[in-house]
């Protein structure tokens, strides 16, 4: 703290024509900013001129604020600053009784609203049997045509905007093997998971082809996905569900129902 | 208060400020002089700096997820299909006149607001500051901080890039993960898993509720502050046994917050300019199912980030509910140290006591060795959650694998605060002497 003696450093001689200049300057620099605004010069030009046209005006409300310093000692005869509060809740005990009782029923008014409002309904995605697996384009996927290694994103026809329903396809470097569902395999090695992380609902981006392992970029959850996309490291504590998969007549890959257990995170 | 002594400058317009400036109560408002008084002060003007900078901003966001054609003139953007709400961001950047400017500010302002709330509550700690009657207003304090940063993660999703997708569902997962009522308290906030379903609720919060019932805590805050009045910094002893304080109060206040207005809002227009805050040009609208190995919250929310990523995997189901990993890590874990912050003076009561009198007078911060250590193992404890919502970036930085970091961090989690607890205890407890 600085105690202002009788021997604090005078700044008057600062004084007389430096805050008119500094007034000046910064009425200047405000206007250069309008214009700026207005001829639409970039942001560095504007920004660089306010900012300096800010710091005249500190400037100068600096140099002509009043210097007032009072020195003050401690403790004062005063009484403590909340004894009014203090001596009013003593008056009327019972209010705080009421408060009280408010509170709670509030709590409770508020728990059922929130429980009638916010009604939990099932969240099914449009993943259904005879639906077919498309890219984010909308194109079929031929079950053939799956390149070694494969690995993208995959959505439900005519949904691909439906965040919750988004699903990866991989295909494996070796045979799925239990807990996989194998009958939800195609060709032994083509798989569709969905894409929902069950740990916070990230999207899991990310595929390593030589472990088959696909992860969560978000917090680093790993999944297995040549044995039933189990999770193998960090938070995730369930598998990805694995979408009944099979082919149409012409070869294209489809779903054979929807999801068997709900996707993304367990809810509390 | 007793006037002591008094040494005026006449100013050009000193006598008529004096004379009928301030009223009584704040001119009776002691506030030390000392930098960290100031921090309290500096956190309110970036709020009204937000204020204003938001109220321009609304003007023209869309807060919606509709696809449309983005119509501005941005080289990249031009004629695509974007999410109204991303579409509306880059129209601000790129073509609202200053509006880049004021995104940036706006994003700036908001960093600084968190960050002197935290200084602000740091000084109040370590100072004794909240000891006596001021417990309550302490109480208020750690409320607002909460709200800020609630605002914080609401505004950083408007933005509707690529990091609000996760952000959104991250977040509605830990909502729901309450357990029994949490699923409708995420549908009926959220809206719905998806950040289309809950970009238009988000717009609300942080438009309209949150800054209400911020304004509305802020004047309790204030109002107590000059009810129980400032503390004191321990002074000049005079004769008497009482304390000199210096105190320029009620007469000079009002030109000293203006000066400290003009001088933040400098700060921040000058930062602003300097680093591009919140550009939107090169990160992508989100698209579903979209991710990048490059998402991080802002700053102050990569604790939980990293607590639900450090946290072992957990599915314990009881009592109709199941207990889960964003349970743990993003509601009892931020939980837990928000109750350690705010119990602390109850506890700190039974073991310190001290006359009333002495309360109002800040203490040094080694005179508590106690408090020293508390504020080291939180500080340290909110690090460690902070590097483990990064582990992918620092195993690439280490050349490791993420495995790797996150399993030394799991360690780090449970012994650095520990030790750095007693370290701090053994270091302040020495200074004191």
């Amino acid at each position: 703290m600085s105690a202002a003696g009788p021997d604090a450093p005078d700044r008057s001689v600062l004084r007389g024509p430096v805050p008119a200049a500094v007034a000046g300057a910064t009425l200047l620099l405000v206007a250069a900013f309008v214009v700026g605004l207005v001829a639409g010069w970039p942001t560095e030009v504007i920004g660089s001129v306010l900012g300096i046209g800010l710091l005249g005006a500190a400037f100068f409300v600096a140099q002509v604020r009043p210097r007032t310093t009072a020195e003050r000692v401690w403790p004062d005869e005063r009484r403590a600053g909340d004894a009014p509060v203090a001596a009013a809740v003593a008056r009327h005990p019972v209010r705080r009784r009421w408060v009280l009782g408010g509170a709670g029923l509030g709590a409770l008014g508020g728990i059922g609203l929130l429980a009638w409002l916010g009604r939990d309904e099932p969240r099914g995605t449009p993943w259904r049997r005879g639906v077919h697996v498309v890219t984010a384009d909308g194109d079929r996927i031929r079950a053939d045509e799956v390149p070694v290694g494969g690995f993208g994103t995959v959505w439900p026809e005519g949904s691909t905007r439906v965040d919750s329903a988004s699903a990866v396809l991989v295909r494996l470097s070796g045979d799925a093997e239990p807990p996989t569902v194998l009958e939800w395999v195609v060709g032994r090695r083509i798989v569709v998971y969905s894409k929902i992380c069950t740990h916070a609902g990230c999207p899991v981006g990310l595929y390593q082809e030589t472990s088959d392992q696909l992860f969560c970029p978000c917090h680093q959850a790993t999944f297995d996905a040549a044995h039933g996309a189990v999770p193998t490291f960090g938070p995730a504590s369930r598998p990805l569900p694995q979408l009944p998969l099979g082919v149409d007549r012409a070869g294209f890959l489809v779903a054979t129902a929807g999801f068997p257990v709900p996707v993304g995170p367990v809810r509390g | 208060m007793t006037v002591v002594e008094r040494q005026e400058t006449p100013g050009r317009c000193g006598d008529r400020t004096a004379r009928n400036g301030a009223p009584r109560w704040l001119r009776e408002l002691v506030v030390p002089t000392h930098w960290s008084m100031l921090l309290g002060p500096v956190a309110v003007v970036c709020f009204l700096v937000l204020l204003l900078t938001g109220a321009v901003l609304t003007f023209f966001y869309a807060p919606s997820a509709q696809p449309v054609v983005h119509d501005g003139s941005s080289a990249l953007y031009a004629g695509r299909e974007l999410p109204a709400a991303f579409s509306s961001v880059v129209t601000i950047s790129e073509d609202v006149p200053g509006g880049q400017l004021l995104r940036r500010v706006h994003r700036v302002a908001s960093y600084l607001f968190v960050a002197t709330i935290l200084g602000h509550l740091l000084r109040v700690f370590l100072g004794g500051a909240f000891r006596g009657r001021r417990v309550t207003n302490y109480l208020i304090g750690l409320v607002l901080l909460l709200l800020a940063i609630v605002l914080g993660w609401t505004g950083q999703n408007l933005i509707y890039d690529v990091v609000t997708g996760s952000s959104v569902r991250i977040g509605y997962t830990i909502a729901s993960s309450i357990p029994w009522l949490g699923p409708e308290l995420a549908d009926l906030v959220f809206g719905g898993p998806d950040a289309s379903d809950a970009v238009p609720r988000l717009f609300w919060l942080h438009v309209l509720v949150l800054p209400v019932v911020f304004v509305a805590v802020l004047g309790l805050h204030l109002w107590l502050v000059v009810r129980h009045r400032h503390t004191v910094l321990p002074g000049r002893r005079i004769p008497g046994g009482r304390t000199a304080v210096a105190a320029p109060s009620g007469e000079g206040l009002r030109s000293r917050l203006l000066l400290l207005a003009l001088l933040t809002t400098a700060v921040l227009v000058l930062a602003a300019v300097l680093v591009p805050f919140s550009d939107v040009v090169h990160v992508g609208p989100y698209v579903a199912g979209a991710a990048s190995n490059d998402m991080y919250p802002d700053w102050y929310m990569l604790f939980a980030e990293g607590g639900i990523a450090l946290l072992p995997a957990v599915d314990v189901a009881v009592l109709g509910t199941t207990i889960t990993n964003p349970l743990l890590g993003g509601i009892l874990l931020p939980g837990l140290i928000g109750v350690a912050v705010l119990g602390y003076p109850l506890v700190e009561r039974l073991f310190r006591r001290r006359p009333a009198a002495e309360l109002d007078v800040n203490e040094s911060a080694v005179e508590a060795p106690g408090r020293v250590a508390f504020v080291t193992a939180v500080a340290v404890l909110v690090t460690v959650l902070s590097l483990g919502a990064a582990s992918a970036t620092i195993a690439e930085i280490l050349v490791v694998s993420p495995q790797t970091v996150m399993r030394v961090l799991r360690v780090a989690l449970v012994a650095a605060p520990l030790l750095a607890a007693v370290v701090a205890y053994w270091y302040a407890k020495r200074q004191r002497g």
